[in-house]
């Protein structure tokens, strides 16, 4: 600590002499003559270089000044502030996941903390992808109190917008949203939960694409925009007639869909419907009084059915306005699927809803129940929420687990995937999860579920379902077990549904028959599918999409019998019925069953419609992104049969464009394609891999562009097969080609800039390198190194940047072009050395490249220092990586040879090679002809013929232009 | 080695696993968990995740290790846990690269090699360092006997660049209290992370 004795220098002197501030002629008489101070100045410059460092690792996660205490958790930025609330991105320390924590201020608020955590009672009731998930609040100590909620990286639904889009695209993306969002609300009216304050601030849209609606509840124990005296403060542009009247009790699940209108209108011709000026009580008046200006005044070419719709969400009783958000959304939905809206019919809809109202609580206790089966619009608003109370619960419970459900059909998915794939290269994995879901099994049978009936029979029908989902012939056991699974459910449904129908018998039938399948008992199977059929036929009508996917089945099932006739029809009646529900996500289903109309129409040669129908199923299923689909080689198979059945069809002839060969036909050629791709890719690697798969990729790319048309997105699941398998076979100008091809189709699609547009370009930038293709590697590298520099500051992640341009300069030291090299490999030092310190060897590894471009420029002093630095620090380093020490001795070598030490260089140069080329691989390839030609250079020097011709022998064959040697 | 609550925020690794050994040690886990799984997660998105699923990534990754580690295949005398760790968490982020790659979805890299080793292993080195001192500062910010003005003016003018005269006038102190306040807590943050950084790698 600086002395506090007047005749020495005060700590501010001190400090503004260490950062280099001038000293008055009697400071520095006073330093001169003053070994105390002079010692403290060496401290406190070290203390500032220290502190320089604590504050660039610390900075990015250090939060706000004034940001609050919550411990468990590190607040890193403001992200909204409001009336009540101010909001925080945070990090839990404990899981490292990213929050939202909202505090609610304490002091000016009373009961801040009761109310914060009844909130997030009622808001963590609502478990919905549309509704952002919340996970914990707590009291403050200041009596005010955090709510700790998922953290949603989006844009406010009026904000939302991609550069590529044209107005009809954006217009069209935001119906869309809009209908997701309507479902979200409504979900939580069925919950008992008014949103009250819905605004586009409150809807943001992830990057997905996939709507969240905050704040829910928030508004509940008094509005946004009205104070605890019941003035109206702020802007209530988004509030219903009876908000703003005033009268509490008229708020109900009718207020968010006025609100939603309001949306509606906003996002449809971006103005308010009303202007809104003057005081609150004005503007109060002018929501009560004043109606929508027409939607087609404001901007004609907005379609005459959305104007209707809008209207009538906007009307001022809100009798008439559509009785649910899931009503307005249905409607949207109609809209966007060009079917006639109701609220362009007379009043019909109205009148069945006064017919309606006058039952209401009776109805809405009805419909509760079995809303989350029938999709079909409720007419549940929250002021029946003690009536249906019991109800509710057991809604919530049903929509929990068909959540839980949606997860694990995710679950398995992506099993079905990768389990067939991992299989061959990790029995172990495929042996785990077999145990794990044989564990489950016994712990079904043993009741260990028993006591919550519902959770017994899903988990019964899941686990039946990830069995059937896997491909055939897996594990012949445990598909056996899913039939016992189901078949034991189905015994305790029935006996607890008299009637006999109910929708989980339906599915549990459903799934049951999706096993027999699996099982190859296809008579039994046929019969159970066509019970489910029917039963769902009965309780939730033939336009179910959950009917939709049993007769699918009936269709798949028919097939596996031979019968391809009547499979044909069934697969006709699937389609019918997957229309008529509108679902979403279908599109596969639909692929398979226009696939299965193909195949019977390939069965009768001749059928000049099979060739339609295979290019209609072929072109749903080149969407697809691996090579080795199965649904994808299906339709190829098909095509493969086509080419002799319909020589003449268009496809037949672009298929033999390409894939006929000199000596092969078209189909044979094809049939071994299907062949090679039905491999997983995972299970090669280099060396093991037979030539001819990246080939075979790159045939089924061209009927891909062909098809879909040229840069179709879906392409770049193929061309990155295609990389990998190129990098098995070794193939490196392939490899690089559909590297570059990749970048381009992800550039026109998310714009130049984009991460993995840079990872493409990088890693095809050290492809070309290896090959020997240094021009273009120099001028991919600089791509990248450009594409880091349009990002701002906040967003490039500064490591990974310096890292691109110490390898573009590695680049262009190959190229020979030893100054630019240098001076990128300079600039790249100095980043490193902000970010990392003196002693990391990644500041090693970049002064030896820097080395080996002054050795090549002939500033032989400093690149002598700098190979030495580097040394000294890689010596210390015990986790060095290998290939980094490789690098740090070659360039020590390298500059002590140009130095003419050839004995110092010799064992440095040595270990270079040891560490390259120990394995044998060439890797590093590279360098090798430059340490080759070092080597050779220093053996003759040192009179050792023998070796240096040894040496000579090892040059490779591929001589890049290279500097030094 | 600090007795106290932190004792466990700054046992080192080798006596972390060692605990491991008692059956049931929980804390141990926790601790051993909440010391990796912040830099996992960081690394992760670093490569190109995003926040929910570098988040997943880091909890496969520290599962992974759990099994590693109760199954036996763990061997101190094969590098550090760290590096351990680091291996795991590189794969697991690569292969759900890899499989968005699958998916054709906007960000992916078609990894086999790239990034190399040597800057995945600097972004490793960077966070654990950051992670240290967040941590470090975390502790003194629990230390009850540093006083709140002194607290404040540190993080000003330490942390956050403030000007010491400007540091002061908001904490009610003069700058030359300010610079001499820099010092003290400058030289007790430097103990904290070295007593963590010996805590993080102590562990051949
Ligand atoms: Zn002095």
């Amino acid at each position: 600590m600086p002395p506090s004795e007047s005749e020495h220098l005060s700590p501010t002197a001190i400090d503004s002499i260490a950062c280099g501030g001038a000293p008055d002629s009697s400071t520095r008489d006073h330093l001169r003559s003053c070994n105390v101070c002079r010692e403290y100045v060496q401290a406190a410059r070290e203390e500032a270089a220290y502190l320089v460092r604590v504050r660039a690792l610390a900075s990015p996660a250090l939060g706000p000044e004034d940001a609050p205490r919550v411990p468990g958790y590190r607040i890193i930025e403001r992200i909204g502030s409001g009336a009540q609330a101010l909001v925080y991105r945070a990090v839990q320390t404990s899981t490292a996941r990213t929050v939202a924590i909202k505090l609610i201020r304490g002091a000016d608020h009373n009961g801040a903390g009761w109310r914060a955590e009844r909130e997030a009672e009622i808001a963590a009731g609502l478990r919905h992808p549309g509704i952002v998930t919340i996970f914990e609040s707590r009291t403050l100590d200041d009596g005010g109190a955090a709510m700790v909620m998922e953290y949603v990286d989006g844009t406010p639904i009026d904000e939302w917008q991609d550069p590529s889009w044209t107005a009809d695209r954006r217009h069209a993306a935001l119906l869309g949203v809009f209908v997701r969002v309507c479902e979200a609300i409504h979900h939580a009216h069925l919950n008992g939960v008014i949103h009250r304050d819905i605004k586009p601030d409150n809807v943001l849209v992830r990057k997905d694409g996939n709507p969240v609606v905050l704040d829910f509840g928030i508004a509940r124990h008094g509005d946004a925009w009205r104070t605890r005296v019941g003035e109206l403060t702020g802007t209530p542009a988004y509030a219903s007639p009876e908000q703003v009247s005033g009268d509490p009790d008229a708020v109900d699940a009718l207020t968010d869909v006025y609100s939603l209108g309001v949306l509606l209108y906003v996002l449809l011709c971006g103005r308010l419907p009303y202007q809104l000026d003057g005081s609150i009580l004005a503007m109060a008046k002018t929501i009560v009084d004043t109606p929508a200006t027409p939607l087609r005044s404001a901007d004609p070419t907005i379609h005459k059915d959305l104007d209707a719709i809008v209207h009538m969400a906007l009307h001022k009783d809100k009798r008439r306005r559509y009785q649910s958000a899931a009503a307005l959304g249905a409607e949207v939905e109609r809209f966007i699927n060009k079917q006639p809206v109701e609220a362009r019919g007379d009043s019909g809809w109205y009148l069945v809803q006064r017919l309606a109202s006058r039952n209401r609580r009776r109805i809405a206790a009805v419909v509760v129940s079995v809303t989350v089966l029938v999709t079909a619009s409720a007419l549940v608003v929250a002021s029946m929420a003690d009536a249906a109370a019991a109800q509710r619960r057991e809604s919530q419970q049903r929509e929990q687990a068909r959540l839980d459900q949606v997860r694990l059909r995710a679950v398995t998915e992506l099993m079905r995937l990768t389990l067939p794939a991992v299989d061959a290269a990790h029995p172990e994995i495929g042996a785990a999860v077999s145990a794990g879901l044989g564990r489950l099994y016994f712990r079904l049978e043993s009741g260990a579920y028993a006591d919550e009936p519902e959770l017994d029979q899903e988990i019964r029908r899941l686990w039946g379902g990830v069995y059937t989902g896997l491909a055939p012939g897996n594990d012949a056991k445990f598909v056996e077990y899913a039939e016992d699974a189901l078949r034991g459910g189905l015994v305790r449904l029935r006996v607890e549904t008299p009637s006999g129908d109910s929708p989980e018998i339906a599915e549990a039938l459903h799934e049951l028959a999706s096993v027999l399948l699996v099982r190859r008992r296809l008579g039994e199977a046929e019969q159970i599918c066509q019970q489910a059929i029917e039963m769902r036929g009965r309780i939730l009508g033939v336009g179910h999409p959950a009917n939709a996917h049993s007769i699918a089945l009936r269709a798949r099932i028919l097939k596996a019998q031979g019968r391809l006739a009547d499979a044909s029809s069934a697969a006709d009646d699937a389609i019918t019925a997957l229309d008529a529900a509108h679902s979403t996500n279908v599109e596969y289903v639909h692929g398979e069953m226009i696939a299965i109309k193909a195949w019977a129409a390939l069965e009768q040669a001749g059928t000049a419609h099979a060739a339609d129908l295979v290019l209609d199923a072929m072109r749903i299923r080149l969407r697809r992104s691996f090579p080795d689909d199965p649904e994808l080689l299906d339709s190829l198979g098909q095509a493969a049969r086509l080419i002799n059945t319909s020589p003449d069809a268009a496809l037949s002839k672009a298929l033999r464009d390409i894939w006929d060969s000199p000596g092969q036909s078209a189909a044979v050629a094809l049939r071994r394609d299907i062949e090679f791709l039905r491999a997983p890719s995972q299970s090669f690697s280099p060396g093991n891999a037979p030539p001819g798969r990246a080939e075979a990729i790159g045939r089924v790319l061209r009927l891909q562009e062909r098809i879909l048309g040229p840069n179709h997105p879906a392409m770049v699941g193929l061309l990155m097969a295609q990389t990998q398998a190129a990098w098995a076979e070794g193939s490196l100008e392939l490899r690089a080609d559909s590297l570059l091809r990749a970048a381009d189709i992800l550039a026109a699609r998310y714009g130049d800039s984009d991460l993995a547009v840079l990872m493409c370009v990088e890693q095809a930038a050290t492809v070309d390198a290896f090959a020997g293709r240094l021009d273009r590697a120099v001028a991919l590298g600089e791509r990248a190194d450009t594409i880091w520099r349009s990002y701002p500051d906040n967003a490039r992640d500064a490591l990974l940047a310096a890292n691109t341009r110490r390898i573009l300069a590695w680049y262009l030291e190959l190229a020979g072009r030893h100054e630019q090299a240098a001076t990128k490999y300079a600039s790249a030092l100095d980043e490193f050395l902000n970010l990392l310190g003196e002693e990391h060897y990644l500041v090693a590894l970049t002064r030896s490249g820097l080395a080996v471009s002054l050795a090549g420029t002939g500033e032989l002093e400093r690149a002598e220092r700098l190979s030495r630095q580097a040394c000294h620090i890689a010596d210390q380093t015990p986790t060095l990586p290998p290939d980094s020490g490789a690098h740090i001795n070659f360039a020590r070598g390298h500059v002590l040879w140009i130095l003419g030490r050839p004995e110092q260089a010799r064992p440095r140069l040595e270990q270079a090679w040891e560490g390259f080329y120990r394995d044998g691989a060439g890797n590093e390839l590279p360098w090798r002809a430059v340490l080759v030609s070092d080597m050779a250079g220093v053996c003759e020097k040192l009179g050792d013929h023998a070796a240096a011709e040894t040496w000579r022998r090892r040059a490779p064959h591929i001589s890049p232009a290279s500097g030094g040697g | 080695m600090a007795q106290s609550r932190s004792s466990l925020a700054t046992r080192t690794t080798t006596q972390l696993l060692d605990a491991l050994r008692t059956p049931g040690n929980e804390p141990a886990w926790e601790q051993l968990d909440a010391r990796y799984r912040p830099i996992i997660a960081s690394l992760a998105r670093r490569l190109g995740l995003s926040a929910s699923e570098a988040e997943d990534a880091a909890q496969q990754t520290l599962a992974e290790f759990v099994r590693v580690y109760r199954d036996g295949r763990y061997e101190r005398g094969k590098g550090r846990l760290s590096s351990w760790i680091l291996g795991i968490a590189r794969n697991t982020t690569l292969s759900a690269l890899r499989e968005r790659a699958g998916r054709g979805a906007a960000q992916l890299h078609a990894l086999d090699k790239a990034p190399d080793d040597s800057v995945v292993r600097a972004i490793w080195d960077e966070e654990r360092d950051r992670e240290i001192v967040l941590r470090a500062v975390e502790l003194l910010r629990d230390d009850s006997s540093i006083e709140d003005r002194t607290l404040r003016a540190f993080e000003l003018v330490a942390l956050r660049g403030v000007p010491a005269s400007e540091a002061g006038a908001q904490c009610g102190m003069t700058a030359d209290q300010v610079y001499v306040a820099r010092s003290r807590m400058t030289r007790r943050l430097r103990d904290r992370v070295r007593q963590l950084t010996d805590a993080y790698e102590a562990d051949h």
